[in-house]
């Protein structure tokens, strides 16, 4: 359940935040949920990765669509790759890779002054 | 253990930042880059034109409505004046922002800031000819003009109105490829377009080329193969007309001039920049009144250099081109006349040897007396290198371009550049003026301003009239004055006065029924004072005053059609002899298939006709055999024009320039130089058709190009179905052509234009109608030039500008 919170949460702010401020921002946002809503490793890279991935890939996406590839053809051509997907994968990752290893740093600079919790004699 | 884990994690994130963000040599940073938010997906549109339907400004004092008709050109309406000039920045930046940050940085010498160290050299040698300083006075001159002074600043409100709105996101791509940001737009940088088109039209010259060329040649072999005039082909002032006034000449000097063997010499102008220019009166129409055309052959680019518009106010109701940066148009049409320029090649360089009193270079000899220099030192901030310091000497003549620091061989020449750019001058006024002029007497007002670059201007009125002119800042010389390098320390060398308005060459009205001009020579050799250029044009000019000649009554359509025609002249005066004088004897059978489609040619350099591609590689051989000899020499050296050429050919069998070097043993003639370059020739067009395309049509193989600025391969539209060529009257080459065609027609009821030009109102690479225009431009469509209303149909999108 909180993995899809966490999912949800940095899907959207990776969608909004970026109209008004710099493209690390995906990054920072990863940090600050990692930080605000901890959980474990793998979990965490995932709600980042996903939620920042497919936001940035599905708006890269959409805007390719709409305008039929028109900068996307030319841009392909620029940097020498033959497929335009290549591109808009390449967004997708950016956006999943900043905001899931931004979770994880986030939830790892919590970690530290969180002491480990005693176990119980009863659990 | 937990705090390794961070540092881990963290690092991570630092990374992906600082290599995301990392801009390697000239390559963008990927991550902005990519972002979709930020990056180059913000610059694909879904629509052509992506402005809100209001802008609010407090710069404003009413209301201006923009209407974007087919084409997106924008009709600005307006009650207040400057309000307009407002609007049309703001469009023209939306538009064309990054292009005008560029011609900005262009003349101020500043690409290298953001282009690196590829653009240095030239940087340099813009601020060493001066064009900044240019600029600079010639702004000074502008805040003297009321008018103008408040045209461009509400110009400059405008542009940086939308920049001031513009989120980083919304840069043009070419700021996101480059990594910068825009700079906010002056008054001083509007008034970049003078230099821009000064560099690019008046600083044609060979002075010091002529110079070496009379010491290797010898004086009467130099002037058989660099002739100043050949006979009275077609000039620009029709032959008859004479010339009444007293002649301020001065008397007839021999002056020895210095003697100097410079090997290199700064970057020219491109010879290929000219233009067509015709117009003919109502006893010449079909229709009974005046037909106007107008075409600048120039560089094609992306974006185009022409910007079209149409302003409207109760001072002004005007249409034609722009370059972005200058809300001046400097082609176009009004309600009651229309005008047009093409480049008058005129001797506005000249170089002078300066003697310096010793390597501190603080003073130079002048009338024998010691005078001091003035210098500059001009800091180049070259991105991803060092700063960059170079020191510029300026003598009263103006600066010492060719110094040690710069092509000057040591501390052998030092060579200073008079440049009548460089004077006072005041053409945006005279442009203004022909925006507002009326008639007649209007026009030749506002040319009292023209102080350059030389260009024929043309004019036509709805009452009737037309007329030629062409006024600039000329000095009086003697012969040979200013044709070769002089002494700065003679103040003999120099010129002083100019040649008054009234003695310039014009002419109104014509008993032919018509007027041109085509770059040629501007007048035959009765006109009074010394005139010299480097280069004439000899073909375009005969070929559209012979066809008017021709036409009975002229209507629209042949105007159009005579812009697209393809004769070759050239060809037509040379093949017959080449194909009479080649030796058949030595040819292969697949050579004899190639000359029957020679000699079936009409001479039309028609886009599918095969004939132009093999012709084109046949003259270009025999120019280079047979002018190998100059590739021996080591100094700066032009060789002969075409024409001479050619003339040279029909005329002479024998030469001693027919020998070819490579050809040790035999001495060739007329015959065999023809011969060989013919067989040469067909071994370039097989390999050519090997690599490229076995069917060699002329649009094919001559491929001509709009290229981008930053000559971004994906940004270029390559091999467009275009016939013509240079020095023919469509001139559209490889890269040159023509650059904004437009017909008017001086209609009594109305003034109606037809325009096109070989690109896009927007210069966004991701606007769908990117380049739109270029293949209605190759195939001689036109879109209409409407000074009325348009209807609802015709606009395809309306923006109002309100004030807040």
């Amino acid at each position: 359940m909180k993995f899809i919170v966490r999912l949800i949460l940095i899907a959207a702010l990776s969608y909004f935040l970026p109209f008004y401020l710099p493209w690390w921002i995906i990054i920072i946002i990863g940090i600050a949920v990692g930080l605000l809503l901890p959980g474990n490793g793998w979990n965490l890279f995932n709600a980042g990765f996903l939620g920042g991935g497919i936001v940035w890939l599905g708006y890269a996406i959409k805007l390719d669509y709409d305008t039929q590839s028109i900068m996307t053809n030319k841009m392909i051509l620029l940097v020498g790759i033959s497929d335009p997907l290549l591109l808009l994968l390449g967004s997708g990752l950016i956006g999943g890779l900043g905001a899931g290893f931004g979770a994880l740093a986030g939830a790892s600079f919590r970690q530290i002054f969180i002491k480990k919790k005693q176990n119980s004699f009863y659990s | 253990m937990k705090i390794f884990r961070f540092v881990f994690f963290f690092s991570i994130c630092l990374a992906l930042f600082y290599f995301l963000n990392y801009s390697y040599q000239d390559n963008p940073a990927v991550g902005p880059l990519l972002s979709p938010h930020h990056g180059f997906l913000q610059n694909a549109e879904k629509d052509s034109i992506n402005l809100p339907s209001t802008i609010f400004s407090d710069k404003l004092s009413g209301n201006v409505s923009v209407s974007f008709d087919e084409i997106l050109i924008p009709h600005i309406q307006s009650e207040k004046h400057t309000d307009a000039y407002f609007a049309f920045g703001y469009i023209t930046a939306h538009h064309r922002l990054w292009q005008m940050d560029f011609y900005s940085r262009l003349v101020f010498g500043r690409l290298s800031e953001v282009l690196g160290e590829r653009a240095l050299d030239f940087d340099r040698l813009n601020r060493r000819i001066g064009l900044p300083m240019m600029t600079r006075d010639f702004h000074e001159r502008v805040q003297k003009d009321e008018a103008l002074k408040s045209i461009l600043q509400a110009y400059t409100d405008g542009v940086n109105a939308y920049i001031a709105q513009l989120a980083p996101r919304d840069y043009p791509i070419e700021f996101k490829l480059l990594n910068y940001k825009p700079e906010k737009w002056s008054t001083l940088k509007s008034c970049m377009s003078y230099a821009l088109l000064s560099n690019t039209l008046s600083r044609g010259e060979s002075d010091l080329e002529n110079t070496n060329a009379r010491v290797i040649l010898g004086d009467s072999l130099f002037n058989v193969l660099f002739p100043e005039q050949l006979g009275n082909l077609s000039p620009v002032i029709p032959s008859e007309r004479e010339w009444s006034f007293d002649p301020k000449l001065f008397a007839e000097k021999k002056e020895e001039f210095p003697y100097s063997m410079p090997r290199r010499t700064i970057e020219k102008q491109n010879p290929l920049n000219g233009s067509n220019n015709f117009v003919v009166d109502g006893s010449k129409s079909k229709t009974g009144y005046p037909l106007f055309a107008n075409e600048p052959d120039l560089q094609l680019t992306a974006p185009s250099i022409w910007y079209a518009s149409h302003i409207q106010t109760p001072d002004v109701n005007v249409m034609g081109v722009t370059v972005p940066g200058t809300p001046i148009t400097l082609i176009g049409f009004n309600d009651s006349i229309a005008w047009g320029v093409t480049n008058s090649p005129r001797d506005q360089v000249d170089w002078y040897n300066v003697t310096f009193r010793n390597n501190e270079r603080s003073e130079y000899r002048y009338n024998d007396q010691w005078f001091k220099c003035e210098k500059e030192v001009e800091t180049f901030y070259v991105k991803n290198s060092k700063t960059f310091y170079d020191t510029i000497v300026y003598v009263h003549h103006g600066p010492v371009v060719y110094d040690r620091n710069y092509l000057g061989e040591g501390e052998m020449n030092n060579y200073a550049m008079r440049w009548e750019a460089h004077r006072e001058a005041t053409t945006f006024k005279a442009m203004y003026q022909l925006n507002i002029a009326d008639n007649l007497a209007d026009y030749e007002e506002a040319l009292k301003y023209f102080s350059g670059p030389p260009q024929n201007v043309l004019f036509a009125s709805q009452n009737g009239d037309i007329a030629l002119r062409l006024p600039g800042n000329f000095p009086i010389k003697y012969k040979d004055q200013g044709k070769y390098l002089m002494n700065g320390s003679k103040p003999s060398h120099e010129a002083k006065k100019y040649i008054p308005f009234d003695h310039e060459m014009y002419q109104y009205g014509s008993d032919r029924g018509f007027l041109s001009s085509a770059n040629q020579h501007p007048v035959n050799d009765t006109y009074p004072y010394y005139v010299y250029a480097n280069r004439f044009e000899y073909y375009r000019g005969r070929r559209i005053n012979e066809r008017l000649e021709s036409i009975k009554k002229v209507t629209v359509d042949e105007m159009k059609r005579l812009q697209h025609d393809n004769y070759n002249y050239v060809a037509s005066e040379i093949l017959p002899i080449l194909l009479e004088v080649i030796d058949s004897s030595s040819l292969l059978p697949k050579h004899f298939q190639y000359l029957e489609t020679l000699s079936s040619w009409d001479y039309f350099n028609n886009p599918d006709e095969r004939a132009p591609s093999i012709f084109e590689m046949w003259q270009d051989h025999i120019y280079d055999f047979m002018w190998d000899e100059f590739d021996t020499i080591s100094v700066a050296i032009d060789k002969p024009n075409t024409y001479v050429t050619h003339y040279l050919i029909r005329n002479f069998d024998s030469l001693p320039f027919y020998d070819r070097l490579e050809t040790n043993e035999v001495v060739e003639d007329r015959q065999q130089l023809i011969t060989s370059a013919y067989l040469s020739a067909i071994d370039s067009l097989d390999s050519w058709k090997l690599v490229n395309d076995e069917d060699y049509t002329w649009a094919k193989f001559k491929n001509t190009s709009v290229n981008h600025l930053l000559g971004l391969a994906p940004f270029n539209t390559d091999n467009i179905n275009i016939g013509g060529n240079h020095s023919i009257v469509n001139a559209a080459s490889k890269n040159h052509g023509p650059s904004w065609r437009m017909v008017v027609e001086l209609d009594p009821k109305g003034v109606v234009g037809h325009g096109v030009y070989p690109g896009s109102q927007s210069g966004n690479p991701g606007n769908p109608l990117f380049g739109h225009m270029i293949d209605e431009w190759a195939d001689g469509t036109y879109f209409p030039l409407k000074l009325d209303s348009l209807s609802n149909q015709e606009i395809s999108y309306t923006v109002s500008f309100q004030s807040k």
